[in-house]
């Protein structure tokens, strides 16, 4: 973690991707929620509640295009929101295909700014980490909207464009978000499990061996396909050709 | 001199207590037999729940209903008919409400009142 002005004078926070992925595991071993082969869907309403200590909103009303809000305010409890319609359509009996995987990714990546972000808003750690002039100093009560297009699986080619992009806090709860969703090792062991269990060969992008691994694991991680195919291709059991 | 306890909203006892007990707001929904979107609205004060439905939470959650109704701004029905059947009743409670009476006085006017039900319960204590 590594502070660094950003083009608009406010203080940013840099991490490396796998730097992302460590403080992920980290955070789900501290909070005794990493997943495991025979659970390894990771329990994100308690990561937040209890974990993080947020109060959480599952059936905020948010406009349409929002999916979810955190609100850091200086000194008091995070607030994080869900989309009220985003969380009733993950609750219906058939709900459609990949709003499961949506909510979840959603609550993975408030979580993330959490985890990742925290230090934005506190006062005290901001202060003294990021010496500047006083039109600079860091922001102490933030609302951070994550738009449709703001929750969505990252791959990490081109991450040091992100040091200075508009949205850098995005990309990066995205980052976090596949950690806490799918972490390394056991996404690792279980896609090996499958490929083994599937006898799967001729992993490319879009064969029908990939096409069945990808569901297979999206399926056990209660993710979305694209969360899981992005997975598969960062780790190297699909490649892109 | 004693501190007047934190004032929490009905939706933070019950959100708390929930944490508290491990449940999470499907577990507690399940058990009381209502929604989650409902149990998420009382939690964020957006809704208040009937008596019945605090008595369920109460029971749920070991929480004190009395400390729920006056969290919720209600009065049980019990209460309600006593107020009805002893006017009396009503004129103490407005004299303390005007007086503004503090957290300290009202400790006391409480204990007060437990030890009357107290001697009243138990008689045979009085002549020992």
């Amino acid at each position: 973690m590594n502070w660094y002005p950003g083009p608009d004078g406010q203080p940013r926070i840099w991490y490396e991707p796998e730097e992302i992925e460590g403080i992920a595991e980290e955070e789900l071993r501290r909070a005794k929620l990493t997943p495991t082969l025979d659970n390894p869907v990771t329990d994100l309403e308690h990561l937040v509640e209890v974990h993080l200590k947020a109060k959480l909103d599952q059936y905020a009303e948010l406009p349409e295009d929002v999916l979810g809000v955190t609100h850091f305010q200086s000194r008091q409890k995070i607030h994080v929101s869900i989309s009220k319609a985003l969380t009733e359509s993950a609750e219906e009996s058939t709900p459609r295909p990949g709003i499961v995987g949506r909510w979840r990714a959603t609550l993975a990546h408030e979580a993330s700014h959490i985890i990742l972000h925290r230090y934005l808003f506190d006062p005290v750690l901001a202060g003294t980490v990021v010496s500047g002039s006083k039109e600079n100093k860091p922001e102490y009560a933030r609302l951070m909207r994550c738009l449709n297009k703001d929750v969505a699986a990252e791959k990490s080619d081109n991450w040091n464009r992100t040091r200075r992009a508009n949205d850098w806090r995005e990309v990066q709860a995205n980052m976090g978000m596949a950690a806490l969703l799918m972490p390394q090792r056991l996404f690792k062991r279980i896609a090996q499990r499958q490929i083994d269990e599937l006898m799967l060969s001729g992993l490319t992008k879009g064969s029908p061996s990939a096409i069945s691994l990808c569901s297979a694991v999206s399926d056990i991680f209660r993710v979305s396909k694209q969360a899981a195919s992005i997975r598969l291709e960062s780790l190297a059991f699909v490649s892109a050709s | 001199m004693t501190n007047p306890p934190a004032k929490r909203s009905l939706g933070e006892q019950v959100r708390d207590a929930r944490i508290e007990h491990k449940l999470s707001l499907r577990e507690l929904a399940k058990r009381i037999g209502r929604a989650p979107s409902y149990i998420n609205d009382i939690e964020h004060d957006r809704r208040t729940p009937s008596e019945e439905v605090l008595a369920e939470i109460a029971e749920q959650l070991s929480l004190d209903i009395d400390l729920l109704l006056a969290a919720a701004g209600r009065v049980s029905g019990e209460s309600q008919n006593y107020l009805q059947e002893n006017p009396t009743a009503g004129v103490l409670f407005r004299r303390v409400s005007n007086a503004g009476l503090s957290h300290q006085d009202l400790s006391r006017l409480l204990e007060e009142a437990d030890s009357l039900i107290d001697k009243r319960d138990n008689p045979s204590d009085d002549q020992t």
